[in-house]
């Protein structure tokens, strides 16, 4: 009886001795890679950031191709033509860190949305080519930061 | 004999000091006429043939108490009492509705105000 208890405490040291060796291996290999792949961990970091970017842009850009379809001098499109304008606000609010213009826009946006500013189709026109202009900024900037570069 | 709809036009481009309350949003003029709201719009022909909103078009709003500002912000959102008729451009006299639409457009924009301005200002 008193071996089979023994040789029970035997096994259960093997594995907390062969568990803490492998966690002093993982934490070394942890290190290793902070300090030595630095520079490539900063760049995943980077890419999954900008991924999330990039699935918020692609909704953002589906939403004013849709918008650039509708014409709001036609009557039976104002509606739709409004309730895209609010859900372009919605959309544009998460990212609108990214750039002071875009928070600007954003803003613009809302008055048109919330404040019931008159609108016009040469107006959304010009909006949305500004905001498209804005988004092509923030792509580029995004794709400057995946490579380490600095804009100057 | 002309239609109803078309004595109503002509009633209103009779009496243009009682168009009241213009409103602007996009190429439609919303106006209050003897209590009652309408509103008329000037559409460019697009590309497709069967866009039915070219020309100009009398929009009547039976059910609209408000003011004709409001309305086409709660147009746009399906509101109740927005529901209109609409009257296209081959259903009136030749440049009836032109007429209204340059009327509406003139109170809109206060134009008699510079005209008098003008000629006030030629009489002194």
């Amino acid at each position: 009886m008193q071996a089979i208890w023994d040789s029970r405490q035997d096994i259960v040291l093997a594995v907390g001795l062969i568990s803490n060796i492998l966690t002093i291996l993982l934490s070394v290999i942890a290190l290793w890679g902070l300090v030595v792949k630095r520079k490539q961990l900063g760049l995943a970091f980077q890419m999954l950031l900008t991924s999330h970017l990039d699935r918020r842009m692609t909704r953002v850009r589906e939403t004013l191709t849709r918008l650039e379809s509708l014409n709001y001098d036609k009557k039976t499109q104002r509606g739709e033509v409004r309730n895209l304008l609010a859900q372009l606000c919605g959309s544009l609010a998460a990212i609108s860190e990214e750039s002071d213009e875009l928070s600007e826009l954003v803003d613009e946006l809302h008055e048109y949305h919330h404040e019931n500013q008159p609108l016009t189709e040469n107006n959304k026109r010009y909006l949305l080519s500004k905001l498209q202009g804005i988004l092509d900024e923030i792509d580029h900037d995004a794709r400057v930061r995946v490579l380490g570069r600095d804009k100057s | 004999m002309s239609t109803k709809v078309e004595q109503v036009v002509k009633a209103i481009l009779d009496s243009p000091d009682e168009i009241l309350h213009t409103y602007r949003e996009a190429n439609e003029f919303y106006f209050r006429f003897r209590g009652h709201t309408f509103s008329i719009q000037e559409c460019e022909p697009s590309s497709n043939s069967f866009d039915r909103e070219a020309g100009y078009s009398f929009y009547v709003y039976p059910q609209w108490t408000s003011s004709p500002q409001s309305l086409p912000f709660a147009e746009a959102r399906g509101e109740h009492g927005t529901d209109s008729v609409a009257y296209r451009e081959g259903e009136f006299e030749e440049s009836l509705l032109q007429q209204l639409h340059r009327e509406a457009m003139s109170r809109c924009f206060k134009v008699d105000a510079v005209f008098d301005d003008v000629l006030g200002d030629a009489g002194a």
